[in-house]
């Protein structure tokens, strides 16, 4: 088995950094604010939807290259010659790729989490928001003219591809992740870690105290699920330009539990241990992926794709038995007023 | 309020009530259990919705208001069972129903320098609060690890940082030492002087609550039975019957 070592440190780096964005955007929804989201795919898919539109349709605009079929061989060969040799409109695009897969994210969970919203019972906005995922996945599937159906779309591109060296190129990106990760990281500790932080708290462990203390609690639900749904997205537009082909069937809704996974396994109300539970299935997801690969010819009784669903619901039965919390359980709202009490 | 009606299915827990609570009084609230007084704390304070009837505060009709907007308004209420934030500590129970705090605000509060001289004001202001109720030394034990006598006093504590002009106490000395049942009202009465609040109160133990409070209501099977001063209802001969048991 040869393992080439630059490719896996890139591939483990940039994984890393989109399951903690994910990870923290579920832990602020639910870990913080008791909003189950079990459609946390739908707004991962709606971030890399948005890339693949954004690369197929804006990426040529921007370069001035007129294109006629964005979606056939002749757009990937126009957006993958822009990407490597235009590196302005290249980057300005990846920008306004992040920044609008953001505000369609967001405004995504706003739209599908209005009516629930208004119910009393937060377990319909888990029924609403998983069954609303396949139909974005279906839809999208079965119309192929916003990301070619279910053949997909190729090409959308390493946003460094016209460093023109690919290990090179391969390790920005990755770079670029993390960074981007270590940000949402910073954001998440921060709002936490004040007023809002304690009111999200408020409404996960008492929806109708919190009220009757004068608190708007349907805003308060809708605006944390704007905003992990905007960080969802957010890391589907980093996934998609990882990977560099969309296609619909990778958002089916195991990828949702995924991130359950993550959050449950580092723990609930900690930005540190949604890291954590992110790591553990990176690794896990990485190292199965690798080993079905390279085992898969020799093999002929294991499936190794199949081995980590196996693996993670070995170590998530582990997890509820003996560590209910977490691998890092949950942490105080932490603001000025301690240090106040102290003296 | 005028006759307020609130139904669940077939049962009417509030049959037709009206009433009056005096701006700057101590009024009680009493009758058996299952009468329809903490239904009504709830419509009152718009966490449960009244089928018909109209409800005034300060001269403002407030039902069909959400909870959150009547607390705006000043009127703040207890519960029964203490509804505490277990997963946050006694200090943050405390401090969240302070009014208008800019860092609940999601684009401010990653900013620290935009709420941090606030936080302590009302870090402050919990701290004297948390003194009054001889929980200070507690302030980072979670909620969940207090005592039930210490959760009904956090209880009335929070209410107390809501800035409120009428407080709705539903038995605020449940599970309190008589002693302490007593200083509670002793505070209330303080309070009430001192700030100008208005309460109305729910309470069982009537030994404590007869020496303190201004004017009394009997509630029995949705409706409002009787009315009067404490030495008014001691002498009424239907109260004593469906209540005392007399």
């Amino acid at each position: 088995m040869t393992v080439n070592i630059t490719s896996l440190i890139v591939t483990f780096a940039s994984f890393l950094g989109i399951y903690t964005i994910l990870s923290i955007s579920l832990n602020l929804e639910y870990g913080y604010g008791g909003q189950p989201n079990f459609g946390k795919v739908a707004f991962f898919a709606m971030g890399a939807f948005v890339a693949g539109v954004m690369a197929s349709r804006v990426l040529p605009l921007l370069a001035g290259v007129p294109i006629t079929d964005p979606l056939g061989p002749e757009g990937v060969e126009v957006r993958t010659t822009i990407s490597s040799t235009r590196p302005i409109e290249t980057m300005v695009s990846f920008t306004l790729t992040l920044v609008l897969a953001m505000i369609v994210g967001g405004f995504l969970g706003y739209v599908l989490s209005y009516p629930a919203l208004r119910l009393r019972e937060e377990w319909f906005l888990a029924m609403v928001l998983l069954v609303s995922g396949e139909i974005l996945r279906i839809i999208v599937r079965s119309y192929p003219p916003i990301v070619g159906g279910y053949q997909g779309l190729a090409g959308v591109s390493n946003p460094f591809r016209w460093v023109n060296d690919a290990t090179r190129a391969s390790l920005m990106y990755a770079g670029l992740i993390l960074t981007i990760a270590l940000g949402v990281y910073f954001f998440a500790e921060r709002s936490v870690n004040s007023p809002f932080g304690r009111l999200l708290k408020s409404v996960r462990d008492d929806s109708v105290a919190s009220m009757s203390l004068g608190k708007n609690v349907q805003l308060v639900r809708a605006q944390v699920l704007v905003i992990g749904s905007a960080l969802a997205a957010l890391a589907g537009a980093l996934y998609a330009h990882h990977i560099g082909f969309i296609t619909p069937d990778d958002f089916i809704p195991i990828r949702t539990f995924d991130v359950w996974v993550m959050m449950v396994l580092g723990g609930m109300a900690n930005n540190r241990g949604a890291v954590a539970g992110a790591a553990v299935m990176t690794f896990i997801d990485r190292a199965t992926a690798m080993l079905a690969v390279e085992l898969g010819t020799f093999s002929r009784f294991i499936e190794f794709n199949y081995v980590r669903y196996v693996l993670v619901g070995i170590l998530m039965i582990a997890i509820l038995m003996h560590r209910q919390r977490g691998l890092l359980p949950e942490r105080p709202v932490e603001t000025a007023a301690y240090e106040v009490m102290q003296d | 309020m005028v006759d307020v009606v609130k139904s669940f299915e077939s049962l009417r827990a509030v049959d037709k009530v009206s009433l009056t609570v005096k701006e700057g009084s101590l009024t009680g609230l009493i009758g058996p259990n299952g009468s329809g007084k903490s239904t009504l704390f709830n419509v009152i304070s718009g966490i449960e919705r009244a089928d018909s009837g109209e409800i005034y505060f300060l001269g403002g009709c407030i039902d069909g208001l959400p909870s959150h907007t009547i607390f705006g308004k000043g009127l703040v209420k207890s519960f029964q069972d203490p509804k505490l934030f277990l997963g946050m500590t006694v200090l943050d129970n405390v401090m969240l129903p302070a009014r208008n705090q800019l860092g609940e605000k999601p684009y401010k509060a990653p900013f620290r320098s935009t709420w941090r001289d606030q936080e302590i004001d009302i870090a402050d202001k919990a701290g004297r609060v948390l003194n009054t109720l001889a929980m200070k030394g507690l302030f980072r034990q979670s909620a969940a690890e207090i005592s039930g006598g210490q959760m009904k006093l956090l209880e009335v504590g929070r209410t107390l940082m809501g800035e409120p002009r009428m407080l709705l106490l539903d038995e605020p000395t449940a599970g309190v030492a008589p002693i302490r049942a007593r200083e509670i009202f002793e505070r209330m009465v303080r309070m009430r002087n001192e700030l100008g609040i208005t309460f109305f109160i729910i309470e069982h133990r009537l030994e404590v609550l007869f020496n303190y409070v201004d004017y009394v209501y009997v509630m029995h099977r949705g409706k409002i039975l009787a009315e009067g001063t404490s030495g008014e209802i001691l002498e009424n001969g239907t109260v004593a019957e469906v209540y005392l048991g007399a």
